[in-house]
């Protein structure tokens, strides 16, 4: 009985091993999507654009370099309905697992995300890993594909590299992946905010006869930019200037430098710590909210009359930084605020967490109401601690005993 | 069933704790609980105080009549006729959690991996090594538990620390100050009803070597299913946050989403290690509620049961009303099962000690003929195993 | 005695006369040293000095044989036999001397570091040199005959105080119920020890050193010896065998945990790799880095066959070089090996029948496998396993298929001891990684029934 009931077990795992795999999926037979752009059409209807890898079609093993694109449009009313079109010109199943960047034309985004968001986090295999941003200006979204991709193959891997690099060394630019947006989107003190993608002509465009390249760009990209979202719908881009401040005031500093006049001249300072602590509080109906800014930096150029080697020179530079920082940060609340009543900063959840149980009874017009009055005081303390590697500045002649 | 199954002391312990974590690891269901907020951890901490609670009577009379079998001790208490009355309860409350388990597992990997396979193919990958481990017995069971569970804890902890670049302490904060006492209690009441492996620890506690007092083997198990229980906890709280995690249906899969993801996913080991845990813990429950049937029907051996009960799962899970998801959620929520486990755990944990108090006399004379009878058995098969060899020899 | 043992050429029956009563010798040309039998057997009795008395005169020690069915099987055994005319028994001189394989490294088990002897093919020779390791007055050392024809003496190896009861009698069981004509290599006994041929594991370890049998006899098992190999076997062999080569002992500790790290991720590749990587690939494609997946796919473009079937075939591919390289003669040798690892390396690859990527997967999977000699079966079993399994039901059936694999170690049994038994408390100082020596105070828990203590005291 024992040997009997094994071979019939036996026999039932083979049988269901024959009769075929349901689940299987060939990676030859895939076309792998590696950046999506959503757009809507005139008829507001979705329209996407999957940029897929394809591998031409050879029997023998010769190395490298081997992907080309097919850029592929489709429309529908829902997202996977498009992607079985049958409209579609791609014999290939495809499969979106490795996407790297996911853009939104600026009509998307002003129209609303939610319905995106939820298809997004909903499917088992789109995931929450890819960047997004959004394609400011009303471009044809064809041009992104014919843009300058610096030293990658392809759009969605030039995105991901830029957003691995420059987010360690770029104040000015913002990058958001799928997953960040969706928790400050949960936020209830939080609005959130994506990359912006800025398509401009390239002025040093030659035919490809002349530079002597493959292809010539007539396009490039610029990363730097935020768009500022409330209620999941796009309301604005804040300039680059505030984006240095949203990035000061979340906390997400890059190891960036900050060009600052000092009395006409520019000097450069490079950040080696910056903390920026916000208190809030609510007096006589309005929310308070203190923002102290410390800084350490370090001098990189000094272009100014002062030598910051000595205590005096060093008092001057600090002051015409604190005050060029902290005009700025005032600046950029002042628009937020203002133009577009959206707490991207995150005033909200730290109000929550300082101030728990009045939190309660204003959190639901806190974007519109509070947020859009609140006063800011604005306190910024930047510490020079290092000249660099020379003390007098270059050309003047050092004196001795000091 | 000449020759008991021995198992040790530390296997049980990471039988239990380890088929205790398999929730947590599949749904999660204390980011639902009231209060459902960043206090999730705080409503953890609470329950486990209301675990010892709940799980006192039975864990009292188990050391109580050490050395005997839950059988032995319901028939005690209770006299024959109606032992065997809570003995299927008992067994079908095992019945319950094993069919739900299998559900669950298999919607889950409908769900996540393999969505065209249909589900009899899912529930027979299921079913296959666990009858063939329930079918070898508890030692069996016991020494796959302490092979995988350590390998599942250890899992654990490397994601934890690879994760810890992602955490924000922000994202629990502020603490205490959302909840009520109330919620935080109610929270906490229902997750300790959801844990129902005191019935391993009681069931194999009859197979242990030694005889010490199971109170060691208790707090044990809760230590390291705490310790399991905060490594998911503390990181899909920090890193996904409450709200968002709240919304998914596999939270801790999730986070494992997020974490290295530049180079390798360290999803499809975290996939792996939840597959073999929920294995064992079906492998635990079939054998439970097989026990019980052989010894409510004395004829038949343990292993007689074993494949019957998952025939009976395999049915069930044809059943259309039993494949939707809402029903499913249904089942999971609240309202049922954490009701189901006070009332089977609790509920007839009283029963048995208050049958056990009013005549706790005779019952510990009783006990003591039972164990000394216990022993001149085991005694005279060890002789004749003894004596077999030498005639051998 | 010529009918019994026939016409052979090699069957002196000799006819001497002494000075008193004629005797007779018998022996077997090319067992015995004709020399020795000539100077201390027929010279003696055939001197003018010579008495009549037979025991007195040879000058070598003798035993007396009193049934002719033993003078039989003492003449087959290479002693030579005198039979003195009425002499009430004969006396059985053992003057051995035999052409033989001296001593010399072991071929399938080099090592680094430590003794470099290995067994022979004359049961004697490898007695003494288990007894030259433990001079102890304990060795004890049982002798069997064993099969109809060939008469083999198998000995049984252990040390009295320490060993396994309960094994040894089952072991003793088992050889009285061999009912056999031939037992030609330990193979033959092996087999017929083992519970059942059909297990994965037959528990019976192999080995040519003698410092690895004295090792294992040392930690309460018995070692089988058997006339006419330099294979020996040892009972029983757990699992984790695989990990105490000799050579681990006689290394520094950091150095030897170092290598049975190796082993151990060793089996694991062996085992778990190809289906792993089947698993991914073919249903979960995002779990894989993307730089890999599109040089996988760039590198698989032109296959026409889907992974497993690549895998299978290369799997088998694999096992029949390696069987033709061990079976080859070595003139031929290097000339299959290069033909075998082109063909199978180089040009499939180009081809297009196979994919670079399934080539490097079985490599590293049979590669790993070689480092684990002892455990075939086991690993050409589950590795198919769970390729298929992989392949049909992905990750899900890598899990279900590993929790059936640790189902089927932890409840084997091999001679009444579970196969995993030394992951205990007590034995994990030698289970998986080894403590410095000086740590070891006990023999392993599970096999020695009495005497614990390696210590004196």
């Amino acid at each position: 009985m024992n040997k009997k009931t094994k071979l019939l077990i036996l026999l039932l795992l083979l049988s269901f091993f024959m009769t075929g795999c349901w689940s299987q999926s060939e990676p030859k037979e895939m076309a792998i999507i590696t950046c999506t752009v959503y757009d809507l059409d005139e008829n507001n209807n979705l329209k996407i654009y999957l940029d897929m890898l394809d591998f031409p079609n050879i029997a023998s093993n010769e190395g490298g370099g081997g992907q080309t694109a097919k850029i592929v449009t489709l429309t529908g009313t829902s997202f996977p309905e498009m992607v079985r079109d049958t409209k579609s010109t791609i014999d290939k199943m495809m499969y979106a697992a490795h996407n790297r960047a996911r853009i939104f034309t600026e009509t998307f985004a002003k129209n609303g995300l939610t319905d995106t968001l939820d298809f997004l986090i909903r499917d088992y295999i789109a995931d929450e890993r890819p960047y997004m941003f959004v394609l400011k200006g009303d471009t044809d979204p064809m041009l992104l594909f014919k843009s300058n991709k610096g030293l990658s193959a392809r759009l969605g891997d030039y995105l991901y590299a830029m957003a691995q690099v420059r987010k360690q060394d770029n104040d000015f630019a913002v990058f958001k992946t799928t997953m960040d947006f969706i928790k400050e989107f949960y936020s209830p003190g939080r609005q959130s905010v994506m990359g912006v993608i800025e398509i401009f002509p390239d002025d040093t465009y030659r035919t490809p006869e002349e530079s002597g390249e493959n292809e010539a760009h007539k396009y490039y990209m610029s990363l730097n930019g935020l768009a500022v979202f409330k209620d999941n719908k796009l309301v604005g881009y804040l300039d680059k200037f505030g984006i240095r401040v949203y990035n000061l005031l979340t906390n997400n500093i890059a190891k960036a430098y900050i060009s600052f006049p000092v009395e006409g001249s520019i000097c450069c300072a490079y950040s080696l710590k910056t903390n920026c602590k916000i208190d809030t509080r609510f007096e006589k109906g309005a929310v308070y909210a203190d923002v102290k800014l410390s800084k350490e930096i370090m001098i990189v150029q000094n272009n100014s009359e002062y030598d910051v080697s000595t205590i005096s020179g060093v008092k001057k530079v600090q002051e015409e930084l604190n005050n060029y920082l902290k005009t700025q940060i005032e600046q950029a609340i002042n628009q937020v605020q203002t133009e577009f009543k959206s707490d991207i900063f995150g005033i909200g959840d730290l109000f929550h967490k300082q101030n728990p149980e009045i939190w309660k009874i204003i959190q639901s017009n806190w974007d519109d109401d509070y947020f859009a009055n609140a006063i800011f005081n604005v306190n910024v303390d930047a510490k020079i601690q290092i000249a660099g590697q020379i003390r007098e500045k270059i050309g003047e002649k050092a004196e001795s005993g000091s | 069933m000449n020759k008991r199954a021995h198992i040790t002391s530390l296997q049980l312990v990471l039988a239990a704790a380890g088929s205790a974590l398999m929730f947590p690891y599949t749904f999660m269901p204390i980011l639902r609980v009231p209060p459902a907020n960043q206090d999730a951890w705080v409503v953890f901490l609470l329950s486990i105080v209301y675990v010892f609670v709940i799980n006192a009577p039975f864990i009292y009379l188990a050391n109580k009549f050490r050395g005997l079998d839950i059988c032995a001790m319901n028939e005690l208490i209770l006299g024959k006729v109606a032992s065997k009355f809570t003995l299927m309860i008992i067994a079908l409350f095992a019945i319950f959690c094993f069919i739900e388990c299998m559900i669950l597992t298999v919607m889950f990997v409908k769900m996540q991996l393999l969505a065209e396979t249909p589900e009899w193919a899912i529930g027979l990958l299921i079913l296959v090594p666990t009858v063939y481990a329930a079918k070898k017995g508890a030692g069996t069971i016991a020494r796959l538990a302490f092979f995988i569970i350590p390998t599942i804890i250890l899992l654990l902890i490397i994601f934890f620390i690879i994760g810890l670049k992602e955490m924000d302490i922000a994202q629990i904060q502020p603490i205490l100050t959302d909840s009520t006492p109330w919620e935080l209690n109610k929270g906490a009441f229902l997750t300790a009803s959801r844990f129902s492996e005191v019935l391993i620890v009681v069931v194999f506690s009859y197979f242990l070597i030694k005889k010490t007092s199971l109170y060691g083997v208790y707090l044990k198990t809760i230590g390291v299913f705490s310790l399991g229980y905060l490594l998911m906890l503390v990181p899909v709280l920090l890193t996904v946050g409450s709200e968002v995690a709240k919304i998914a249906n596999n939270p801790y899969t999730l986070f494992t989403r997020l974490i290295a993801g530049q180079f390798f996913r360290v999803q499809s080991i975290n996939i792996l290690g939840w597959f073999t845990g929920v294995i064992i813990k079906l492998t635990l429950y079939n054998f439970i509620a097989s026990y019980m049937f052989s010894r409510v029907i004395k004829k038949k051996p343990q292993k007689f049961f074993v494949l019957p009960l998952a025939f009976i799962a395999f049915a069930v899970s044809f059943v259309p009303l039993l494949r939707k998801m809402s029903f499913l959620n249904l089942i999971k929520s609240d309202l049922i099962f954490p009701w189901i486990v006070f009332g089977v755990i609790f509920g007839m944990g009283m029963i048995l000690l208050i049958f056990y108090l009013v005549r706790k006399k005779k019952i510990d004379k009783k006990i003591k003929e039972e164990l000394q009878y216990e022993d001149d058995r085991e005694n005279v098969l060890n002789e004749k195993q003894e004596q077999a060899l030498k005639d051998k020899g | 005695m010529k009918n019994a043992l026939g016409e052979c050429i090699d069957i002196i029956i000799d006819k001497i006369k002494t000075v008193h009563e004629e005797a007779v010798l018998i022996y077997i040309d090319g067992l015995s040293d004709k020399n020795l039998i000539d100077r201390d057997m027929i010279a003696p009795i055939k001197s003018l000095n010579f008495n009549g008395d037979v025991e007195r005169a040879v000058n070598v020690s003798f035993n007396t044989i009193k049934s002719p069915e033993q003078i039989i099987s003492k003449v087959l055994d290479g002693n030579a036999i005198l039979y003195y005319s009425n002499h009430p028994h004969a006396l059985s001189i053992d003057l051995k001397k035999w052409d033989m394989r001296s001593v010399e490294t072991p071929d399938a088990e080099s090592v680094t570091r430590g003794p470099k002897e290995s067994f022979t093919e004359n049961i004697l020779t490898n007695i003494s040199l288990i007894r030259r390791k433990l001079r102890t007055p304990n060795l004890a050392i049982e002798n069997k005959r064993i099969g109809h024809q060939t008469n083999t003496v198998v000995a049984l190896v252990y040390l009295q105080d320490i060993v396994n009861q309960k094994v040894l009698t089952t072991i003793k069981e088992k050889l009285n119920q061999i009912n056999t004509d031939a037992i030609l290599e330990t193979g033959y006994l092996e087999q017929y020890i083992e519970e059942s041929p059909f297990k994965l594991f037959s528990g019976i370890g192999l080995t040519q050193k003698p410092d690895i049998v004295a090792a294992k006899i040392l930690e309460g098992r018995v070692a089988i010896l058997c006339d006419g190999t330099p294979h020996a076997l040892t009972v029983p062999e757990l699992f984790t065998e695989f990990l105490h080569k000799a050579e681990d002992f006689y290394n520094r500790t950091i150095y030897a945990n170092f290598i049975r790290t190796l082993k151990i991720l060793a089996l694991i590749l062996a085992i778990l790799l190809p289906g792993i990587f089947v698993a991914l690939i073919t249903f979960s494609l995002e779990m894989i880095p993307f730089t890999f997946l599109t040089n996988f796919i760039q590198a698989t473009k032109g296959t026409p066959f889907p992974e497993v079937v690549e895998l299978l075939f290369l799997t088998v591919m694999f096992e029949l070089l390696k069987e033709a390289g061990l079976r080859m003669p070595k003139a031929v040798g290097s000339a299959i090996t290069i033909v075998g690892a082109l063909i199978l390396g180089d040009v499939a690859v180009s081809a297009g029948v196979v994919g670079a990527p399934s080539v490097i997967i079985i490599a590293i999977s049979a590669v790993a496998g070689l480092m684990l000699s002892n455990l075939n079966e086991f690993l050409l079993i589950y590795r198919l396993i769970f390729i298929l399994l992989g392949a049909s039901m992905g990750i899900i059936g890598i899990g279900a298929g590993i929790v059936f694999m640790i189902t089927q170690l932890v409840s084997t049994e091999v001679f009444g001891i579970p196969l995993l038994a030394n992951f205990n408390k007590h034995e994990m100082k030698d289970t998986l990684w080894r403590y410095p020596l000086k740590k070891f105070k006990y023999r392993p828990f599970t096999l020695v029934n009495n005497n614990i203590k390696r210590r004196a005291d």
